[in-house]
């Protein structure tokens, strides 16, 4: 429990630093995830008795495959939609990328998949607030 | 001004679009073969596999440019293929960043997350020391895309040969998806993830290797 949580802050983190670093600071997307990546996957090569044995290997991973959902667009993706991404990334991390280890991009495709989740849930939250602004009139005039 | 429609690049742009969109719901359906039905795994990838249908309707009319090939300056006015002179560059660099990747987590036993990170920061001072020529701008992507395709562990990918070889691949792929997701995360690792499939699906079952 405490290791699910632990890995979801950390993938959370690693969309919105990955993010508000390249957006803000005018860096290129590419570089800001590997730079972010390197220092954190070198502290816990350096370091790896900081945390237990599992953590070790999953928080680099987790956080690698996070700054990949920092990686969109900010016109795609605003800052408050890129931490439920995270979130969601954090929860394909444990639960579906463990039967793809060992393969290349199972990673990338686990923040491709969160991000446009949120695109269809974004998109679903619009049509139902769409739909109830118009049955308003109606809910109005039968009160 | 009359804008020409391009129906091959139109055709290209959907079929790898309708590829990129079965292999996210072979991912997320992962959880069907392993636990029993009506279990929450089982609900979890329906509704994911729902919500990505239901998001691709966004990726397809707002995020692509399925009619528009990116445009390069021509000197005679006519619109541009989907393809660029300049893209076989591409195509070879995801292969090397592959390579160097695969050589570095495997060979010096760095890992695969170290070798893909420090591809990913050479590739990005490389491209910043040139960055006034139009080649270079996306250079860094296709070698990251490169590096997802080495960070393969070894029982996936034993040879560094065909870790070139499904570097080029994904290459190829990087070529053809250039004008669709635009703008999501996480498109490099899916063409890294569909070539190295390809590629294990090509060696498992046809050459037995």
């Amino acid at each position: 429990m405490l290791n699910t949580l632990i890995i979801l802050i950390t993938t959370t983190l690693g969309a919105l630093l990955t993010s508000e670093i390249s957006n803000r600071l005018k860096i290129s997307k590419v570089a800001t995830s590997a730079s972010l990546s390197l220092v954190f996957a070198s502290f816990f090569h350096f370091f790896p008795s900081v945390l237990n044995s599992d953590l070790t290997n999953l928080l680099p991973a987790a956080f690698f495959g996070a700054t990949f959902t920092g990686m969109s667009a900010e016109k795609v993706i605003y800052k408050y939609q890129i931490i439920l991404a995270g979130i969601l990334f954090g929860l394909i991390f444990i639960f579906i990328t463990p039967y793809f280890s060992g393969f290349g991009g199972g990673l990338g495709i686990s923040a491709n998949i969160s991000i446009i989740t949120t695109l269809g849930i974004k998109i679903l939250f619009e049509r139902i607030k769409i739909f109830y602004y118009r049955q308003l009139p109606q809910l109005l005039k039968n009160k | 001004m009359v804008r020409k429609t391009l129906k091959g690049a139109r055709n290209a742009n959907l079929f790898f679009l309708i590829c990129i969109l079965c292999i996210q719901i072979i991912f997320a359906g992962r959880l069907f073969y392993e636990n029993d039905r009506l279990s929450i795994a089982f609900i979890t990838s329906i509704s994911l596999i729902a919500l990505i249908i239901v998001g691709f309707f966004r990726v397809i009319l707002h995020h692509s440019r399925l009619d528009n090939p990116i445009r390069m300056r021509s000197h005679d006015g006519k619109p541009r293929h989907n393809l660029h002179t300049n893209d076989w560059i591409y195509a070879l660099c995801t292969s090397i960043g592959a390579i160097t990747t695969y050589f570095l987590s495997v060979n010096l036993k760095l890992g695969p997350i170290l070798g893909a990170s420090i591809v990913g920061v050479i590739a990005s001072a490389i491209s910043y020391f040139f960055r006034s020529k139009e080649v270079f701008k996306q250079l860094p992507i296709a070698f990251y895309c490169g590096a997802f395709v080495g960070m393969s562990a070894e029982f996936i990918l034993n040879n560094i040969v065909i870790v070139g070889l499904s570097g080029f691949l994904a290459g190829l792929i990087f070529i053809g998806t250039k004008n669709i997701l635009i703008g999501i995360g996480g498109r490099l690792g899916t063409i890294a993830f569909l070539s190295v499939c390809i590629v294990y699906v090509l060696i498992k079952y046809t050459f037995n290797a």
